[in-house]
């Protein structure tokens, strides 16, 4: 009976008790959160409040972004900027379709050489295509007659360089979009007697329309937020990402860099947030009973497609070709003989081949590091129940690096973790602080590649576990993981090739005992050597085209030994 | 496990009390409240969206309802996570572990109880063998056929001998055939072993032969509870009515002596629906194989010429659109195929039916 | 298979952490300076043999980068320094770090026999000079050649329609060379005088360069035939079989000099103060006068080869003060007049 007068007040609000794994769970995402904040969160906070500070750090108000923004060069470089980020876009954009849409639906032959050539790019430093270029396209160029009177130095050979720079990026992203398509559209299309242009149109095209509209936004904001090659190859042509440069490193203005950095963020995360706006809308496109898709062979089409892919396959061995042969050659262009003395690291500038074992040991680090600290971060967000808000922050932030210029970050490091009242002052001038800003750098693209893995994982897995009493992390070792696999080494794999040739955030930060073969070059090529500069750069490309190479016949044997599920 | 099921019969096991789910503003569950009989097997049925999948995932700890109880074996587990209670689990996707072998799946479980080696692998033998797979355990969820891959997940679920076996659509990414055999199979399965399950379905036939007790839900309430038998022949709603099998609703009126005006005709109903009689207006609803031909004639109850217009062949029977009075109001009715033929059944003819007083089932109409 | 690669994984996130705790330890032993420069690698290890020959116990650990990013750098730490002493940047630097109060005020011994121009006047002195660092133009005669292009003799020659595209010249706005090339121009023709050289100057400009040795390189490497850079860049180039000239121009030139300065709060003073006072003596003098033509010492400096005679009598009497308290406004007046029109082609 007095259970009726108790039931009779307004009943109260389940308040879910959390598992072990709850608490594990949150526990992790806290660590995550931490580390992104750390690694992050306040390093920019302190680099881009000096937008708000005079020189000697007192708050002033808006009063720089004021200055800035009465300088009327700031428009030519906003002008410039959006202006080479659209073409660069448009171009790289159409000519990674085309070769994406041919790698997955067609039937020539070559495709994984096609495909290998066309991710190169990806291994080279920025300073590789600068040093090629002009000397191809240069006044001294063997190709100068192909630009005409134009310049290479200039909007033309930035445009070159970008396009260069982010075609893998966005074929990447257009050949998973590519392959995902469901036959069975396809074969109501031609039972319908749809033409294959119109197919291309009606089925093709919107099927793709996700993939694109991402690698349009991927392409456009490292085109933004790209310094190396306008600095390079740019000349005078003023863009936002070089007048950071002028600001920090021509007038130590520290101050005026971190107001051109927060513009520089403006269309960058508003490019990144349509973009996730728009990805929101997607629907799976692979429901459980799709069909993949057959290429069927076309002798006129492939004839076509076949020379395509030749042409850009040459444009890019061109391109790495002319920066080897520059690496063999004496004293160009007046001494063409060829010589190995290009490779003798250790008499030039930029540490020698020490820079390049340190370079290695950075590489291995950061792969191994930023994999294990991505993964499982995205799959602590991703699977973790409750805590939305935190969880949401944290998708935020993995958002933040993509948009962040390396210049920024690096010079961001040194004025957090330098600090006299750092605790983590320690790991400043060593390998530990080069590894870190590397991984934060290169963080969002990693993240959404697990994140995309772990979304094809079912959702039930955990519950199952929960319901058999297995804690969640036996079944992420035991399952998540090594059904991630093929993705966990893509991501491990990007890391490693891009720590390998980064330059703009750790050229703040190494120190004696950590110079990096990719600053080595970089300095080598501002001393004149540029004939070693580019030796060095060879050495980037074949280094990491071995890890790849490498990188690949694991997979395969991991494949074979690990990944028999797969196969029926 | 129980040693004693027939005692235990009547004993309740799960018990759902006051349940209301909501997600933002939307309420998902309204109020529920459920007993669940010890060994018994309930389906929850409902058109997708009615919330049987949330109540299904309340009681498993997945989505923790808002408000309200749930109690199982007598103790209150209303905000106990997953781990912490004591179910199996079947999701329509299986949810098997692609890349460990059918064993390292049944078994998974097992390992972490620190079971040694050799009682693991014997475990793992008999639930295979119990699902009729004790061949397969070497192979990958891939190399197995859907009826399989649902099998082993079967075995996983109770491979720690749960109390209780939750079953989310288990058999819905399956071909009809499989289907109908994996019902039966299962069925038995369940019966053998006594263990109380909840399956959730949105498809009839699967409830009507598999439960010995169904929950119908639409719209975050349940509708009515009750065996496949009642919950036919009683529908509580129309909405149960109409769900459960195929149901004419025909528009009538209230009669002078505890009857119904059909149009032209009256038809007189059983005791227990005349209570039903409150409004003027009301429902009446027959099942199209309730309305009867054979030994019809003008002098049975409840009978009155009909037109056919259309017969459909579906098989072992026909299915006749009927029309009776001014030709706006049709009417199915199942007739066997000798019946059509015997009676010389053809569309545009007509036939006297009779609407027995037992079948006819009375809603308030509006 | 599996396991295998995440106990890897693990050992390699508890090596990182180890590891970077064995670094930190290391960085505090021993009797090691933390140098930072902007001289070429190559020189630095002559640099550092040179002066171990006379103090063995002193290791020294080199930060090397341009003179930007080394600047930038040193003012980024100002909270925290890093560096124990700076040997080999450009003085024009240290005068703003000076005046940011980095510096210690170490009058190393030795320092009066030093050219009084080559070293802060206050006493005891902040910085010391070590060789001048002379802007000059690289003519590259076989380009000039090809275009019909004369020899230029002085600053005013290149303002002469001939050259109208063939000279770059470096960014004041991005690089201390350029700088430094703007404000002796306005030092020898004085205010007025100076801009309107600039803006017939800037007529013939092809491009603007980011890096100031960049002129230089590109005048090498044939891709212009006229380069306002620096002799000591100029000189190296040509040593590399560049066919270049190097003209020091009539009108005089303007220079900056690389120099040494202890960073306040060094932990290891001691041995800054040890290394500091080896920088200003002869025996160095005579070693930075093997790649630059005019040093600090007086009466040490013999000529360089491929560097042009008359390069020392050609420096202007530079006023770093003026330059360094004007640069703001000079910077934003030469960005205002050439900066902000839009790219040629």
């Amino acid at each position: 009976m007095t259970d009726q007068t108790m039931s009779s007040a307004s009943p109260a609000i389940v308040k879910p008790k959390l598992s072990r794994d709850d608490w594990v769970m949150r526990a992790f995402i806290l660590v995550i959160g931490l580390w992104l904040v750390v690694t992050l969160v306040m390093p920019l906070y302190v680099m881009l409040s000096k937008s708000v500070q005079n020189k000697d750090g007192f708050f002033i108000g808006l009063s720089n972004y004021i200055e800035y923004f009465s300088t009327p060069a700031l428009f030519y470089s906003i002008n410039n900027s959006f202006f080479i980020a659209f073409l660069s876009t448009a171009i790289s954009i159409s000519l990674a379709s085309v070769f994406a849409f041919i790698l997955s639906r067609s039937t020539i032959p070559g495709k994984s050489v096609f495909k290998n050539i066309a991710l190169l790019p990806l291994l080279a430093p920025s300073l590789l295509p600068g040093i090629s270029f002009v000397y191809l396209f240069g006044r001294q160029g063997v190709l100068k007659g192909l630009i005409g009177d134009y310049s290479i130095y200039g909007p033309i050979g930035i445009v070159m360089g970008e396009v260069f720079y982010t075609f893998p990026h966005a074929l990447m992203i257009l050949i998973a979009a590519f392959s995902i398509a469901d036959a069975r559209l396809y074969e109501a299309a031609s039972t319908l007697r749809t033409n294959r242009i119109r197919t291309f149109f009606t089925v093709t095209l919107p099927g793709i329309k996700y993939g694109l509209i991402s690698a349009i936004f991927v392409v456009f904001t490292l085109v933004i937020t790209d310094f190396g090659i306008p600095k390079v190859i740019g000349g005078q042509y003023n863009v936002l990402a070089t007048d950071i440069y002028k600001q920090v490193i021509g007038q130590q203005n520290f101050e005026m860099g971190a107001v051109v950095s927060v513009v520089l963020l403006i269309p960058a995360i508003l490019a990144f947030a349509v973009d996730r706006f728009v990805q929101r809308k997607q629907v799976a496109m692979l429901t459980a009973r799709a069909v993949p898709y057959e290429p069927k062979p076309h002798a006129i089409f492939n004839r076509f497609f076949f020379l395509y892919c030749c042409i850009i396959s040459v444009m890019i061995i061109g391109t790495i070709g002319m920066a080897g042969y520059a690496s063999f050659v004496t004293f160009w262009p007046y001494n063409l003989e060829l010589s190995l003395n290009n490779y003798d690291f250790d008499v030039m500038d930029g540490g020698g081949w020490g820079s390049f074992y340190n370079s290695l040991e950075m590489a291995a680090y950061t792969a191994v590091i930023g994999t294990s600290v991505i993964f499982t971060g995205a799959y602590m967000v991703e699977k973790a129940k409750g805590f939305g808000i935190v969880r949401g922050i944290i998708q935020f932030l993995c958002m933040i690096p993509m948009a962040v210029p390396g210049m920024v970050l690096g010079l961001a490091y040194i004025f957090f973790f330098n600090h006299p009242d750092n605790p983590l002052g320690f790991i400043y001038g060593t390998m530990p602080i080069l590894v870190i800003v590397t991984i934060a750098h290169f963080y969002t693209v990693s993240h959404l590649t697990s994140m995309t893995a772990l979304k094809q994982m079912d959702p039930e897995f955990e519950t199952v576990s929960a319901s058999l009493k297995v804690p969640f992390f036996r079944t992420f070792l035991k399952v998540t993981v090594p059904v991630c696999l093929p993705a966990i080494l893509d991501i491990s794999i990007y890391l490693f090739v891009n720590a390998m040739t980064t330059v703009s955030a750790v050229i703040f930060l190494y120190s004696s005992d950590t110079a990096l073969a990719s600053i080595a070059a970089l300095n080598m090529d501002d001393a004149g050597d540029v004939a070693p500069a580019a030796a060095m750069c060879m050495v980037i490309v074949a280094t990491s085209a071995s890890v790849r190479v490498v990188h690949a016949l694991l997979s395969k044997g991991i494949s074979a030994k690990t990944q028999k599920w797969r196969t029926r | 496990m129980k040693n004693d099921t027939a005692d235990l019969k009547d004993e309740t096991y799960l018990q759902v009390r006051n349940v209301t789910k909501k997600f933002g503003t939307f309420t998902a569950l309204k109020d529920i409240s459920l007993d669940v009989i010890e060994g018994e097997f309930v389906c929850f049925l409902g058109p997708s969206g009615c919330g049987k999948t949330t109540l299904l995932r309340a009681i498993a700890g997945l989505d923790i309802q808002t408000l309200g109880s749930v109690y199982q074996g007598g103790k209150e587990i209303s905000n106990l996570p997953a781990s912490e209670r004591d179910f199996g689990i079947v999701f329509q996707s299986y949810a098997l572990f692609p890349n460990l072998s059918v064993n390292e799946n049944v078994g998974y479980g097992l390992v972490n109880i620190r079971t040694s080696k050799s009682d693991i692998k014997d475990r793992v033998t008999e639930l295979l063998s119990l699902v009729g797979l004790e061949d397969q355990g070497d192979k990958f969820p891939a190399q197995l056929s859907g009826g399989q891959q649902q099998r082993v997940a079967l075995a996983r679920a109770l491979a720690m001998s749960p109390g209780l076996l939750l079953l989310d659509e288990p058999l819905s990414a399956l071909d009809a055939k499989v289907r109908v055999h994996l019902r039966h199979e299962m069925k038995e399965l369940q019966r053998r072993l006594g263990v109380t399950t909840i399956m959730v379905t949105h498809d009839q036939e699967e409830a009507l032969t598999m439960a010995d007790r169904i929950v119908v839900m639409n719209d975050g309430v349940i509708e009515q509870v009750g065996t496949p038998e009642e919950i036919y022949g009683h529908p509580a709603s129309p909405f149960v009515a109409e769900f459960v099998g195929t149901m004419n609703f025909l528009k009538a009126t209230k009669g002078d002596n505890e009857n119904i005006n059909l149009g032209a005709h009256t038809l007189s109903l059983d005791d227990e629906e005349k209570a039903k009689l409150n409004g003027a207006d009301v429902l009446a609803c027959v099942r199209p194989e309730d309305i009867v031909v054979r030994g019809v004639d003008a002098n049975t109850e409840n009978s009155f010429d009909a037109t056919v217009l259309d017969l459909e062949f579906l098989g072992s029977f026909c299915r006749a659109t009927l029309t009776y009075g001014d030709g706006d109001v049709n009417l199915n009715a199942d007739f066997s195929i000798n019946l059509v033929r015997d009676k010389g059944i053809e569309v545009g003819g007509t036939v006297r039916i009779a609407l027995p007083a037992n079948s006819i089932h009375i809603f308030s109409a509006g | 298979m599996k396991s295998q690669i995440l106990k890897t994984v693990l050992a390699g996130a508890t090596g990182a952490f180890v590891g970077a705790t064995a670094l930190a330890g290391s960085a505090l032993a021993g009797d090691s300076l933390t140098v930072y420069t902007a001289v070429e690698a190559e020189d630095l290890k002559k640099y550092a043999k040179n002066f171990n020959a006379d103090h063995p116990d002193i290791k020294i650990n080199w930060v090397r980068d341009s003179t930007g990013i080394i600047t930038a750098k040193l003012l980024a730490e100002k909270n925290n320094p890093q560096a124990d002493i700076v040997w080999g940047l450009a003085a024009t630097s240290l005068m703003l770090l000076k005046e940011e109060g980095m510096l210690e005020a170490y009058s190393p011994k030795g320092v009066e026999k030093l050219d009084s121009k080559f070293r802060d006047s206050d006493s005891p002195t902040s910085w010391t000079g070590m060789d001048a660092w002379v802007a000059s133009v690289c003519f590259n005669t076989v380009e000039a050649k090809k275009a019909g292009l004369p020899a230029p003799k002085s600053w005013q020659d290149l303002t002469k329609p001939v050259y109208k595209n063939h000279i770059i010249m470096p960014n004041p706005n991005s690089s201390g060379t350029g700088f430094l090339d703007v404000s002796s121009w306005l030092q020898i023709f004085k205010e007025d005088g100076g801009w309107k050289f600039m803006d017939s100057l800037h007529a013939n400009i092809a491009r603007y360069t980011h890096s100031g040795s960049k002129p230089c390189k590109l005048a090498a490497a044939g891709e212009i035939p006229i380069g306002i850079s620096f002799a000591f860049r100029g000189a190296k180039s040509k040593a590399k079989g560049a066919p270049l000239e190097i003209i020091v121009p009539t009108e005089g030139v303007g220079w900056d000099m690389e120099a040494t300065a202890i960073i306040k709060g060094s932990k290891n003073l001691a041995a800054a103060k040890t290394l500091a006072d080896w920088t200003v003596t002869k025996k160095a003098n005579v070693m930075y006068n093997k790649g630059y033509a005019v040093v600090a010492y007086p009466g040490v400096a013999k000529p360089v080869k491929f560097f042009p005679a008359e390069i020392a009598s050609g420096m202007i009497d530079n006023d770093f003060q003026w330059a360094a308290s004007n640069r703001k406004r000079i910077l934003s007046e030469w960005q205002k007049r050439y900066d902000s029109k839009s790219d040629p082609k």
